[in-house]
């Protein structure tokens, strides 16, 4: 049976906000009238290690991870981690990357390469790849912790869902003194795509 | 909040909501993951009084004296947690209860954060205790309301079981009004609240026949319920592996889903298992569900396809079941492994750096906590490992031992504040009382930060964040009758003090106690004292020897275009990198060390 629900893999390092925009996006989709589940891994993430949350929605969602081949949408907040979940991606879906790349202990001490030319690679993998520096385009807006927020709203629109009222959602759940920096970084990953 | 009183919400909190609207007015829980937000949710009710408690057996004894005296209680813990506080669970399923009773553990198939990967519903044969087991939020929350009227219903205890995609994952729950639930009056009651063998063999007697009515039940309830499809396939299954099979059958297949899984329902397995052409079982970790199958004499597939190690996944039950996957992109490329690592700041690191330059001398015991990464590079300092409060007993059969086999090597064991209060004093009674001649080092960051921050009898602070006195380590140690020249302070910062007090501890002829005492830098007061402060690097003096990179592994660390770089706000000038730096490179700014 095909499943019919959507399926969106959200993955970068511990403190980038992961685990805040899930939160966002999944509150939305249920206010929406989906239903929705998640699962997060955090791992260690406060040691600085890899978190991902996978999210299905759809009329009604079984299990909360997504399939291997299955997934419609990727947001890698960090441009190695997208490595990890390739290929939960549908032939045809989406990935968006933030080009942002954070070594490892283990790339720092020289144990191990960072990927090189991976933009590139990406890009000629997967036709539909979408590239930007989230973070830069935040830290015009205020602060670079609104990079999430810039992620979030290319997903916002490539996913078809920009009729929800995302920055009241946004102002609900984002500390007030970071409010406005994070509404205008959305607003700029929406008019992006 | 979507209106209709539908909120979006994680396993463990829907099943505190459950707690909460089922009357619960005690809760008890130690930390472990993927149980601790059960009882942080737990406790954000003001109904229901909810303290940390010590370890998980001190919990569960606070859990059964409250039903006791006649309210509903909630216990929860990790899976190893429910090893710790198996002994004074056991007497309580022979005496049954006054109050609604219910425990649950949290299994962790996959061991994202556990060295060991048991199966919990073997308890329930083991005990028995009757287990529920919830596929979702929306479950978790109505099954333990359920629970309670279970516990009540036939006087037992009872467990509810979780794995970690269930107590982390989260989804839709509508919430009900909290039912008021009268405090039952205490009365004095033997044959209920005293264990004593004489009373034991009639109690043995009843537990038994109580298994037989609670048999019946499960039977009966829609707890265990079949969801007829085509008849191919027929699938029993559990948890989120009923989801995994729900999504990949669909109406394709019929399902006998089990939320009550002690005692199974023998009548509903056969009824469902003659209903369709193939039985399989599909569950995580132990074929539980289909020993008993067998064993019922009904043929079926399980663990012949379906592996017992690991989480299962749709793609491992895919495959299993020789389904095609979906067609999927792969890259030869791979991702940097990103090990854990100590924080930026973390006071663990420098005691760890000093270390390893005397590691010829020692034989270095860990204990469980985020110093247990010790373990691993750049340290690889601890050598061994067991279970919570492990260090300190390992540490003293290694001092005989070696006294016999005529080593050198100076036993260490290392042990955090929290672990000290959950299992470390009775070992070091032991240790004192054995004088046996170990150093022991306690890493007292006040606080459990390995699970994120709880608050023990030493951190001085209670739930609600308000003080309380806290209980000093050196003061037990002193109590158990450690002189004053046994017993060594030490500042996690400074590695020239701590390289001191560990060569002290090396040539010491009795038991040494180190105290290495700061506060974790992620709690808030830390962050708070130590704002503005951090590291910073001269360029000019930066001879790119890249020794702070490799000595320390901290994430704050970095090399940019030759030379050492830090991330100033992720710093909070710890200075341990500037102390390893031969050239002076490295200054701590902004305030004081
Ligand atoms: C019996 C048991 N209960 C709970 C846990 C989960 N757990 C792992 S480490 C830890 C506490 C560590 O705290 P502490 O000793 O203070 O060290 P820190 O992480 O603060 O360095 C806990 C609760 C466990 N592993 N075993």
């Amino acid at each position: 049976m095909k499943q019919s629900a959507k399926g969106v893999i959200i993955c970068g390092i511990g403190g980038q906000g992961v685990v805040l925009v899930s939160n966002i996006l999944t509150e939305g989709l249920m206010e929406m009238g989906f239903d929705v589940k998640k699962t997060e891994e955090h791992g260690m993430s406060q040691r600085n290690g890899a978190v991902n949350a996978q999210i299905k929605f759809g009329a009604k969602v079984f299990a909360p991870a997504v399939a291997k081949g299955s997934g419609d949408l990727i947001i890698a907040f960090e441009k190695a981690e997208s490595l990890r979940w390739l290929e939960y991606l549908r032939p045809d879906g989406c990935l968006i990357v933030n080009d942002v790349e954070i070594e490892p202990v283990s790339v720092q001490a020289g144990k191990e390469k960072y990927p090189e030319n991976l933009s590139e690679i990406l890009r000629a993998e997967i036709a539909d790849t979408i590239i930007i520096n989230a973070a830069e385009a935040a830290f015009r807006m205020g602060t670079i912790r609104a990079q999430s927020m810039v992620l979030l709203g290319i997903s916002v629109k490539k996913l078809e869902l920009g009729s929800f009222a995302w920055t009241a959602k946004i102002r609900a759940m984002v500390p007030e003194k970071y409010q406005e920096a994070n509404i205008n970084a959305f607003q700029y990953g929406l008019s992006l795509v | 909040m979507a209106g209709n009183n539908k909120y979006f919400m994680m396993g463990n909190a829907a099943l505190a909501r459950g707690a909460y609207e089922a009357g619960v007015v005690f809760a008890a829980a130690y930390p472990g993951t993927p149980s601790t937000q059960i009882f942080e949710n737990a406790a954000k009710y003001p109904e229901i009084y909810s303290e940390w408690a010590t370890n998980e057996a001190v919990a569960a004894e606070l859990a059964i004296g409250a039903q006791m005296a006649g309210v509903r209680a909630l216990c929860s813990m990790k899976h190893f947690g429910f090893n710790v506080a198996a002994d004074p669970i056991f007497p309580c399923v022979y005496n049954g209860v006054l109050a609604g009773l219910v425990f649950v553990v949290a299994d962790d198939p996959g061991q994202a954060t556990s060295s060991t990967e048991p199966d919990a519903r073997r308890w329930g044969p083991q005990m028995r205790i009757p287990i529920l087991e919830p596929a979702d939020s929306q479950e978790c929350k109505d099954f333990t309301k359920a629970a309670y009227e279970i516990s009540e219903r036939f006087d037992t205890p009872i467990l509810i079981r979780l794995t970690a995609r269930i107590s982390h994952g989260t989804g839709i729950v509508t919430f009900a009004e909290r039912q008021a639930v009268p405090i039952k009056p205490y009365t004095r009651n033997l044959s209920k609240n005293v264990g004593m063998s004489s009373l034991g063999k009639f109690k043995h007697a009843r537990l038994e026949a109580r298994v037989k009515d609670l048999a019946q039940f499960s039977d009966e309830t829609d707890l265990n319920r079949i969801e007829w499809g085509e008849r191919e396939i027929g699938v029993i299954s559990n948890g989120i592996s009923y989801q995994y099979v729900k999504e990949i059958f669909g109406d394709g297949a019929s399902y006998l889903k089990i939320g009550f899984s002690y005692p199974l329902p023998e009548k509903k397995i056969r009824e469902f298992a003659a209903g369709v052409r193939k039985l399989y079982i599909v569950e995580e970790l132990d074929p539980y569900m289909e020993e008993y199958v067998k064993q019922l004499g009904i043929p079926c597939v399980g663990k012949e396809i379906i592996p017992a190690v690991n989480e299962l996944s749709i793609d491992v039950i895919k495959e299993a079941f020789g389904v095609t996957g979906e067609k999927r992109r792969r890259l030869d490329i791979k991702a940097p492994e990103r090990t854990p690592n100590f924080c930026a700041g973390c006071t663990h690191r420098g005691v760890y750096t000093a270390m390893k330059k005397h590691l010829k001398k020692v034989i270095a015991c860990g204990d469980i906590g985020c110093y247990n990464l010790a373990v691993l590079p750049p340290y690889s300092v601890h050598e061994t490992m067991q279970d919570m409060g492990g260090s300190i007993p390992t540490a003293i059969s290694f001092w005989k031992v070696f006294q016999l086999a005529g080593r050198p090597e100076k036993p260490f064991a290392f042990i955090g504040d929290s672990t000290f209060f959950h299992s470390g004093m009775t070992g070091l009674a032991d240790a004192v009382y054995r004088k046996a001649n170990i150093v022991v080092f306690i890493l007292d960051n006040r606080s459990t930060a390995m699970t994120g921050h709880q608050d023990h009898p030493g951190s001085g602070r209670m739930m609600d964040k308000t003080p309380t006195e806290p209980i000093e380590i050196d003061d037990i140690a002193r109590g158990m009758g450690i002189k004053e020249d046994q017993i060594r302070y030490v500042d996690p910062y400074d590695l020239a003090d701590l390289d001191n007090a560990i060569q002290e501890g090396i040539a010491a002829d009795k038991l040494y106690f180190i105290v290495a005492r700061r506060p974790c830098p992620l709690l808030p007061e830390t962050r708070k004292a130590r704002a503005g402060i951090s590291c910073v690097v001269s360029a000019d003096k930066c001879t790119n020897c890249k020794a702070c990179v490799r000595q320390t592994g901290c994430p704050a660390l970095s090399i940019a275009e030759g030379k050492a770089v830090i991330e100033r706000e992720d710093c909070n000038g710890c200075g341990i990198c500037a102390q390893i730096c031969r050239f002076q490179a490295i200054e701590t700014v902004g305030g004081l060390r």
